[in-house]
C-alpha cells in the first residue's frame, strides 16, 4: 500500500537539532514511524516538530531517502535499488553511515535502517578482527586471556 | 570558550587584514584564555583518537548489523571487543549451511562437484562450538541444511533439542 497526496498534499515542518527547519510532504515525513506517530498524535498541528536528536545534515540527507520512497511504486523496485545504492554510497564514511544509522533508528524507518545496517555489514564481511577494529576504530579491550578463550570458543571460525 | 566577535564590529574596510585572520587574532584569544590552554586545546584536538562511533550504537542496532554478516563473519566479530562480543553471540537467527560457515570455492558453474563430506567433520565441531557459546536466551530461527548421514543422528538430535529448549519459532531442517 502506499500513501498517495496528489490531491492531498499536506505540508510538515520538521526542525533539526540545530533549528533547521525543513518543509516536506506529510506523506514523506510519515516514512518515519516516529513522525507518524506523532503527527496521528496532533504534535504537528502547532508550528513544527522537533527533532532533537537529528542534525539538519544527516536530517536533509534522511528527507532525501523518505522522499524518493515515497515517490515510487512497485514497479519501479530495480530503479529504486539502484538509487539506493547511490544513496548509501553517497554517505561517503562509516561515521557519516553511523550517524544516519542513528537518525534512522530514532525515527523508526525500517528500509533506510535496513540498507545502513547492509551496507555496513558489507563492509565487516570477510575481514579479519584485526581489519575490522582499524576500519571502525574499535579498541580491543580483551586481555590475551580473553581473547585466548572467545578464540577457543568458537575455534572453527579462527582457522 | 572565547566569545564570538560580532562581524559587524570588526567588518571595517579599513583594516587591513582578511576577515579570516581578525576573527582568530591571537590576541583576543590570549585575553581571554590563557595561551598555554588554547595550545592545549588544539593539541588535544588534533591528537585525540578517531572515535569508535559504531560502538556506540544501541544494542537492536548492532543486532541488525551482525544479523545480516553470515554466520562465520558475525562469529569472528565476537572478538571484536566485549561490546560486540555478546550482540554477536545472540543473534537469534541461526543458519548453519555451507554458504554461512564456510569459504568454499563456489563450484556450481563448474563440473567439479562440490564434495561437502570433507567438510562434515569441521561442521558437526562448528555447530557445536556455536551452540556452546551461544548466550541468547530465545531464538527465533534454527535452520540446518548440510549433508549428514545416519552417523550423525546423536549430533542433530542434540541441536534440536537445543533448538526446541531455546524456542525457536521456525525450525528447518535439510540433509
Amino acid at each position: 500500500m502506499s500513501i498517495t497526496t496528489e490531491n492531498n498534499e499536506k505540508m510538515i515542518t520538521l526542525m533539526s537539532s540545530d533549528g533547521e527547519e525543513f518543509v516536506v510532504e506529510e506523506a514523506v515525513a510519515a516514512q518515519s514511524q516516529t513522525i507518524k506517530h506523532l503527527i496521528e498524535d496532533g504534535c504537528s498541528t502547532e508550528g513544527s516538530i522537533p527533532l532533537p536528536n537529528v542534525t539538519g545534515r544527516v536530517l536533509s540527507e534522511v528527507i532525501q531517502y523518505c522522499k524518493k520512497h515515497s515517490s515510487s511504486d512497485d514497479k519501479e523496485e530495480k530503479e529504486l535499488e539502484a538509487w539506493d545504492a547511490e544513496f548509501v554510497k553517497a554517505a561517503d564514511d562509516h561515521v557519516a553511515l553511523t550517524d544516519l544509522m542513528m537518525a534512522a533508528n530514532f525515527l523508526d524507518i525500517k528500509g533506510l535502517l535496513d540498507l545502513v545496517a547492509q551496507t555496513l555489514a558489507n563492509m565487516i564481511t570477510g575481514k579479519s578482527p584485526e581489519e575490522v577494529r582499524r576500519m571502525w576504530n574499535i579498541k580491543n579491550d580483551f586481555t590475551p586471556e580473553e581473547a585466548e578463550k572467545v578464540r577457543k570458543e568458537n575455534q572453527w571460525a579462527f582457522e | 570558550m572565547w566569545k564570538r566577535r560580532d562581524v559587524s564590529e570588526t567588518d571595517s574596510s579599513s583594516s587591513p587584514l582578511p576577515p579570516r585572520t581578525r576573527k582568530f587574532r591571537p590576541g583576543s584569544l590570549k585575553r581571554l584564555k590563557p595561551a598555554a590552554q588554547v595550545l592545549l586545546s588544539i593539541k588535544v584536538s588534533i591528537f585525540k583518537p578517531a572515535q569508535d562511533l559504531i560502538s556506540e550504537l544501541p544494542d537492536d542496532v548492532l543486532h541488525l548489523i551482525i544479523g545480516k554478516l553470515t554466520l562465520l563473519d558475525s562469529v569472528r566479530a565476537s572478538i571484536l571487543s566485549h561490546r560486540w562480543n555478546p550482540i554477536c553471540l545472540t543473534r537469534p537467527d541461526l543458519v548453519f549451511d555451507r554458504s554461512n560457515m564456510f569459504l568454499t570455492p563456489h563450484s556450481h558453474e563448474s563440473s567439479d562437484p562440490y564434495d561437502c563430506r570433507q567438510y562434515q567433520g569441521k561442521f558437526v565441531r562448528a555447530v557445536d562450538q556455536v551452540l556452546r557459546s551461544y548466550q541468547g536466551r530465545k531464538l527465533r530461527s534454527f535452520k540446518i541444511n548440510f549433508c549428514l548421514g545416519s552417523n550423525s543422528t546423536d549430533d542433530i538430535d542434540r541441536w534440536i533439542s537445543f533448538a526446541i529448549g531455546m524456542g525457536a519459532e521456525e525450525l528447518s531442517l535439510g540433509f
